[in-house]
């Protein structure tokens, strides 16, 4: 067995080991709404799944939360960019990174509710929440690129483009892709939790919030199922956007 | 080309009114012992390190290609990129013919691959080719044995083309024919 196998299969142990736990806890408690085991979740989620409202809704977050992290992604991106070019920008930017940070999720939405509509919400909520860790990482990997690779570059003046292929790209992109898979994930936390605050029309968090009113723990647990697998898909989807589009700006 | 060095770093004083003085198109040894300054000078002279006598160097007019004492290659790309994305376009078949004049044999390999004396030849390789009217060398055959070295600077003198060079090495590195040696003692 190669070494990539027994890691796999060591993963897949421990998150066997984890659901047995579970359905052992859930079998103890014997009651469900306050635990429901792993299978009844999946047959609940399956159930759900035939229902088109539970599809709209999860178009209807994911376009959101994806448009959030989308758009944090290309704000971070020019702005880190220009940071690194233009102290006053890096300045002028610090004391929003630091407030966006360290606010808390729940004191924003409130205020952002009373500005805009909650239909709206969890795009900007995962905004706020995303573009910090983004520029913050970008900046830093910006920053920290090989000075001699930078002067090599200047030695031989390379063009821009030939700099950012040859000297930041193989550099940055690592940093990158591990603060993207980072950020994903928080969008869709912050996002979600934002519309379960905000409650708007058609979205998981409503349905989440519902769920939760009604005490139906078994559609609570088989929605955050669902957010996590739309949460995996995106970030895959995301990760080899960003590889592919690496691999394309690297192409000769 | 004439210029004048004057070098502090802190309060040591590296080099004062330094005079060189190189003809174009000629080949410069510079030589002396380790930490003599003769990096300090190829840089001066280059522009990637400042000089206290400012106006003062004849030699920043023109394009400078180096092969600096650590390859700074892109070690996640190929060799083929690496020398693409510094000199400029180049067909794969020049660049493979290229390498195979310097003994390297995969053009698309990823430069982390190499061994130190592979990298060294790309490092070299990448200098040469680049259209720099100066072409600095700093301790260029580091690293590699007697018989690569003996095709690294018989390719050197190939691709010279009447462009000055301008390196830096110890008596083993005597290899390149100079036209004159500035010596720097420490």
């Amino acid at each position: 067995m190669n070494s990539t196998t027994e890691k796999r299969l060591i993963r897949l142990l421990s998150v066997l080991f984890w659901l047995a736990v579970w359905h052992i806890a859930a079998v103890i408690v014997s009651q469900r709404i306050l635990i429901v085991s792993p299978v009844d979740v999946v047959i609940r989620l399956f159930e759900l799944l035939h229902q088109p409202a539970v599809w709209k809704a999860g178009v209807f977050s994911t376009l959101r939360i994806a448009g959030g992290f989308l758009l944090a992604l290309a704000s971070a991106v020019v702005l880190a960019m220009l940071s690194s070019r233009l102290k006053w920008v890096k300045i002028l930017l610090e004391p929003l990174v630091q407030a966006f940070k360290t606010i808390p999720v729940a004191s924003i939405v409130i205020v952002v509710l009373i500005w805009v509509s909650s239909r709206n919400l969890s795009v900007i909520i995962s905004f706020m929440m995303v573009f910090p860790v983004l520029y913050s990482n970008l900046l830093s990997s910006i920053e920290d690129t090989d000075r001699k690779m930078l002067e090599m570059a200047e030695a031989y003046r390379l063009s821009f483009c030939s700099r950012l292929r040859l000297v930041y790209l193989p550099q940055v992109c690592p940093y990158f892709l591990s603060s993207a898979s980072l950020a994903l994930g928080l969008a869709w936390k912050s996002g979600v939790a934002a519309e379960v605050i905000g409650i708007p029309d058609g979205s998981l968090g409503e349905l989440l919030y519902d769920a939760k009113v009604f005490f139906a723990t078994a559609d609570v647990f088989a929605y955050t199922l669902l957010i996590v697998i739309l949460s995996v898909c995106f970030e895959q989807i995301m990760k080899a956007a960003i590889r592919y589009a690496a691999m394309r700006l690297e192409a000769i | 080309m004439r210029a004048v060095v004057t070098k502090h770093f802190g309060q040591q004083l590296i080099f004062s009114h330094f005079s060189v003085e190189v003809e174009q198109g000629s080949i410069v040894r510079l030589a002396g012992p380790s930490g003599s300054g003769k990096t300090t000078l190829m840089r001066i002279l280059s522009g990637l390190e400042s000089n206290e006598e400012p106006g003062n160097n004849d030699f920043l007019s023109h394009r400078f290609a180096w092969v600096f004492q650590e390859d700074r290659l892109a070690e996640t790309m190929s060799g083929y990129k690496n020398l693409y994305y510094s000199v400029g376009p180049l067909s794969k078949k020049s660049a493979e013919e290229y390498f195979s004049m310097l003994g390297l044999d995969d053009i698309s390999k990823p430069v982390s691959q190499y061994s130190g004396g592979m990298k060294r030849r790309l490092a070299l390789l990448r200098a040469m080719l680049c259209p720099g009217e100066i072409i600095m060398l700093d301790e260029p055959f580091a690293g590699l044995d007697d018989r690569a070295r003996e095709s690294a600077c018989e390719f050197i003198m190939s691709m010279r083309k009447g462009r000055t060079i301008i390196f830096s090495g110890h008596d083993a590195d005597g290899s390149i024919p100079a036209d004159s040696t500035i010596a720097i003692q420490a």
